[in-house]
């Protein structure tokens, strides 16, 4: 009788797909990173149901806190100093028609108006108020 | 020209990497197309003689709501919710689609609250709504 004798087979784990793997991880680290950033922030956004997105486009927007604190591109900001701002854009040519506010519902909005009057004076047509659907989660 | 000869191999695009790329872009698209909790309000900023002839209307003619400490809304001097608010608009551009709407806030009152009237406005398409600080800076 003759016997087959099993080869022993070489048995390799694939490392053809590591690269794949650590594209993926990288992937996520990047995305879990950015999510973190924002939770930094802790801004109470108003709640509203809308539909209206919106348009990332918009590169002039003001960031404000709670007590107020207005930021523009991080850096804190007055009602005169964002006149300055959006004056230089002017000069450059480079007219703002529409200024998104994202902030706190909690702040007052005399505060918001100050800079809405301000925008007023310099042909700013539109501000974009940024608000957040109620059924999600923070 | 070359020939081939007898074991010479075909040379073949290999595809066995596909499915890993199209894991790879299916994944991305997956992380980047992210719903976005965000909406937006806007509030078009009405000229300042379109405040003063919106000040020289006749009642009749506008609608009032004064937005008082942080969070009450008045109209005729009786305090509403957001939501008789919100259906109050509603009616007003079913019945009287061009009367104009005018929020008189307060010192304290809040941000939010603007932007949930404001959301209000824009559902009905009430194109002559202004805010206005009833107290002088």
């Amino acid at each position: 009788m003759k016997i087959k004798i099993k080869k022993p087979s070489g048995r390799i784990i694939p490392l053809s797909s590591m690269s794949d793997i650590a594209f993926l991880l990288l992937i996520f680290f990047i995305v879990t990173m950015s999510i973190q950033e924002k939770k930094l922030e802790k801004i109470a956004f108003p709640e509203i149901y809308s539909k209206e997105k919106i348009d990332s486009h918009n590169d002039f927007v003001l960031i404000f806190d709670k007590q107020g604190i207005v930021r523009y591109q991080g850096t804190k900001i007055n009602p005169s100093s964002l006149k300055k701002i959006v004056q230089k854009r002017k000069k450059e040519k480079r007219q703002i028609n529409k200024v998104r506010f994202s902030g706190d519902r909690n702040c007052p909005y005399h505060i918001v108006a100050q800079y809405i009057d301000v925008l007023k004076t310099t042909g700013v047509k539109t501000v974009i108020f940024t608000a957040k659907r109620p059924d999600t989660g923070k | 020209m070359r020939i081939l000869k007898k074991g010479d191999e075909q040379e073949s695009v290999p595809a066995s990497a596909l499915s890993d790329i199209a894991f790879l872009l299916l994944v991305f698209f997956i992380l980047v197309s992210v719903y976005s909790p965000f909406v937006a309000v806007p509030l078009l900023l009405q000229k300042e003689s379109a405040k003063k002839a919106v000040s020289n209307l006749k009642p009749g003619e506008k609608v009032v709501l004064i937005g008082s400490k942080k969070d009450l809304i008045f109209y005729k001097k009786k305090k509403k919710t957001l939501k008789w608010v919100d259906n109050f608009l509603k009616e007003l551009t079913l019945n009287k689609p061009r009367t104009k709407v005018v929020l008189q806030v307060g010192k304290n009152f809040l941000y939010g609250m603007v932007v949930q009237v404001s959301s209000s406005v824009n559902r009905y398409q009430i194109k002559n709504f202004i805010v206005e600080s009833s107290e002088k800076k």
